[in-house]
């Protein structure tokens, strides 16, 4: 997997600047300003409400956002700054921009009619026009690499759930993304489901790419952020390594959503 | 455009003694399609074949035949066997036979959702089926099905349209006599159109307040 | 009884294929034009949605029977002089695309979001989304209602006889002024729709298991 960086070099892949957004009258990110680099894997914490999901999909303009920028590898996603004016970028801008980003959902999403060979290739052979034969080939690297060759064949109704979500993974990777987003996971799997996503995702950080990550899975936060951002009520309350976060919290919101999930490791609760 | 020269006021006397007949046909058959359809449901639901198999073929029957021939088939039937019942209540025997097995199905697929559980409960109280029954499963069940009774009042009430070719002066039929003595054109049928919509609307809104009341009282 | 049955039997056979083609090209003009309806519906701005939304609202609260004495005895008078067979398809069609409208919006809308989200996500564009992605599940999710729809079609078929279009009712109500046998005919006619509609709920149920998922 290569990154390729465009624009100066050493500039972030992602670059969130004080972005907000209400939900009516409801605040639901509050002047968020984040940057994550080239290779790096931030994983997001916090209790359920602090707007870390929503984060993440602003990232790939899955929702709007009513303030601030967020680029993507120098590029803007969902809005543009032109001289002083923010512009909501077309669709077909925002289409071309997504494909470089890979998006996993908490409830797989996987196409149902379609075989899962089908589902991984669909997109790099009608979104960016690849060849079909080499979709193949490349679906076929990605299964292994996910451990699901075999089932290349298979429709996901006949999957469990931790396989589907392996193949949404190569699906999203399918497309060579420089980012990707994945939106808590492993809460929508039975526990000894949650084992084999987790190891594909240590896989994936540890060959270089960026990664951002929604999760209550603390252990691997432990073990493969690079940084861990914790929020609560809409805003970054702290951030840091990992030892830090975990070993060291400073804020008391921290601190008492740590004691929370006091033991390592334990099953994760859903929003 | 004033509103005057669209509602024709002469039109309206007879429109509004149509629309009466017409409200009357759907009340009197629904109430008693509503009535007869539960012994219906529940014997189509009967474990004994002997008792759900009349029942299952009457509806089928019935749902799987034009209203129009129900109706003509009611009419010569009556006219044959000599009786003196009047169009009017030829109409409502003709929409009760066909609505009542709309409405069974209705009965029973609320019946069939209600939460099997419940049996256990009503059991685990010391209470004998017809107990259970008629305490706790029929009101969840009668609840359940109010939306789906609610839309087929509704689909009754634009059936008594057809009743019009037994002539009975319901509001189509109306519509169709004053067309041939005025030679109108659209102002009459957009009235007749305006009051199946406040007919039919009237209906909607009765069933979803009905439904929000029943809810939250839950 | 069964002589009378014999010597209307083509008539009546006649009557029957008049019925199943009206019924097909209502079926398929509302089904195409119901489905166009409903991507409006569910997937369009605000405008469009609300024409959309107040002709299915108008149509579904009003009679069928209503629409077609408009067509047959009130257009004559504003001078519109239509041919009752066109006429009276494009009335069925009018009627049904409302009705069509509805269950194709109800199979889109019963897709889950993340449908759409993933599509999205993955770089397509709603054109392709649709056309790749939600069409074909809403196809499936439709199928059952699509049966149901084409039953009721069938039966309200019966009601173009009274505006003196030829289908079975109409040629039934030629042969009973003929041979004074209201029953027998009745009986057939009821029989023949039976049929036709009691196999097409049939099919329908068996239509609904094979699109459920999870056959490999």
């Amino acid at each position: 997997m290569e990154t390729h960086e465009r624009g100066l070099a050493g500039s972030p892949m992602v670059e969130i600047k004080g972005v907000h957004k209400s939900f009516g009258a409801r605040p639901i990110l509050k002047d968020i300003s984040l940057k994550v680099g080239v290779g790096e894997t931030v994983v997001v914490i916090g209790p359920s409400g602090s707007g870390k999901t929503t984060l993440l999909r602003c990232v790939n303009m899955l929702e709007d956002f009513q303030k601030g920028d967020i680029r993507v590898n120098s590029q803007p996603v969902g809005y543009e700054i032109r001289g002083g004016t923010r512009t909501h970028r077309s669709e077909k801008q925002i289409a071309l921009a997504r494909a470089d980003i890979g998006f996993v959902f908490q409830s797989f999403n996987l196409f149902p009619h379609m075989s899962v060979m089908r589902n991984v290739t669909v997109a790099p052979v009608r979104v960016k026009g690849v060849d079909r034969d080499v979709a193949r080939e490349n679906a076929l690297r990605l299964l292994d690499r996910v451990g699901l060759r075999e089932k290349a064949d298979a429709y996901p109704a006949n999957l469990s759930g931790g396989q589907q979500q392996r193949v949404a993974i190569a699906r999203a990777l399918a497309l060579e993304p420089k980012l990707m987003l994945f939106d808590e996971v492993t809460s929508a799997l039975d526990p000894e489901l949650v084992e084999e996503v987790l190891a594909v995702m240590t896989e994936l950080a540890r060959d270089g790419m960026t990664m951002m990550v929604v999760t209550h899975e603390m252990q691997f936060a432990r073990q493969v952020a690079d940084r861990v951002v914790f929020m609560a009520d809409g805003a970054i309350v702290e951030q840091g390594p990992a030892d830090a976060i975990f070993g060291d919290p400073r804020s008391d919101r921290l601190q008492s959503f740590l004691r929370r999930y006091a033991s390592a490791g334990s099953p994760a609760l859903t929003n | 455009m004033d509103i005057s020269s669209v509602v024709e006021l002469r039109f309206l006397p007879a429109l509004m003694e149509g629309a009466t007949i017409t409200v009357e046909l759907a009340a009197a058959s629904g109430l008693l399609s509503l009535l007869f359809a539960l012994p219906l449901a529940l014997l189509s639901m009967s474990g004994k074949r002997l008792l759900s198999a009349p029942a299952r073929a009457y509806i089928e029957i019935t749902r799987n035949v034009p209203l129009l021939i129900i109706v003509y088939l009611a009419y010569f039937g009556l006219a044959v066997a000599g009786s003196s019942m009047s169009a009017f209540a030829c109409g409502i025997l003709a929409l009760t036979l066909q609505n009542s097995s709309y409405i069974a199905e209705i009965y029973r697929g609320a019946l069939q959702s209600v939460d099997s559980r419940q049996w256990e409960g009503g059991k685990a109280l010391g209470m004998t089926a017809v107990q259970t029954f008629t305490i706790a499963i029929l009101p969840q069940a009668l609840l359940k099905s109010l939306p789906a009774l609610f839309n087929q009042i509704v689909l009754l009430l634009k059936d008594t349209s057809v009743i019009s070719v037994i002539s009975v002066g319901e509001l189509l039929m109306q519509s169709k006599t004053l067309s041939e003595k005025t030679a109108s054109t659209y102002e009459l049928f957009l009235m007749v159109g305006a009051i199946y919509l406040i007919l039919t609307t009237l209906v909607t809104l009765t069933g979803r307040v009905l439904e929000r009341y029943l809810s939250f009282s839950h | 009884m069964f002589d009378t049955l014999r010597e209307s039997g083509w008539l009546l056979l006649e009557g029957t294929m008049w019925t199943i083609l009206l019924s097909l090209v209502t079926l398929l003009l509302g089904g195409v034009m119901g489905f166009l309806l409903a991507l409006i519906r569910v997937y369009g701005v605000w405008p469009l949605r609300a024409v959309v939304d107040a002709y299915v609202y108008v149509v579904r609260g009003i009679p069928l029977l209503l629409l077609l004495f408009f067509m047959y005895y009130g257009l004559p008078y504003m001078g519109i002089d239509l041919p009752t067979l066109p006429g009276g398809i494009a009335v069925m069609s009018l009627y049904f695309t409302a009705l069509m409208c509805e269950i194709w919006r109800g199979a889109l809308q019963s897709l889950p979001r993340g449908q759409l989200e993933a599509a999205r996500a993955l770089g397509m564009r709603l054109p392709l989304a649709l056309t790749i992605i939600l069409v074909p599940q809403a196809v499936r999710a439709v199928a059952g209602p699509l049966v149901n729809m084409a039953v009721l079609i069938v039966k309200s078929t019966s009601l173009v006889s009274i505006i003196g279009l030829s289908e079975l009712t109409m040629v039934g109500h030629e042969i009973i002024e003929r041979t004074f046998k209201p029953f027998e005919i009745l009986g057939a006619i009821a029989v023949i729709y039976f049929s036709i509609c009691y196999g097409l709920s049939r099919l329908g149920k068996a239509i609904e298991e094979k699109v459920q998922y999870g056959n490999p």
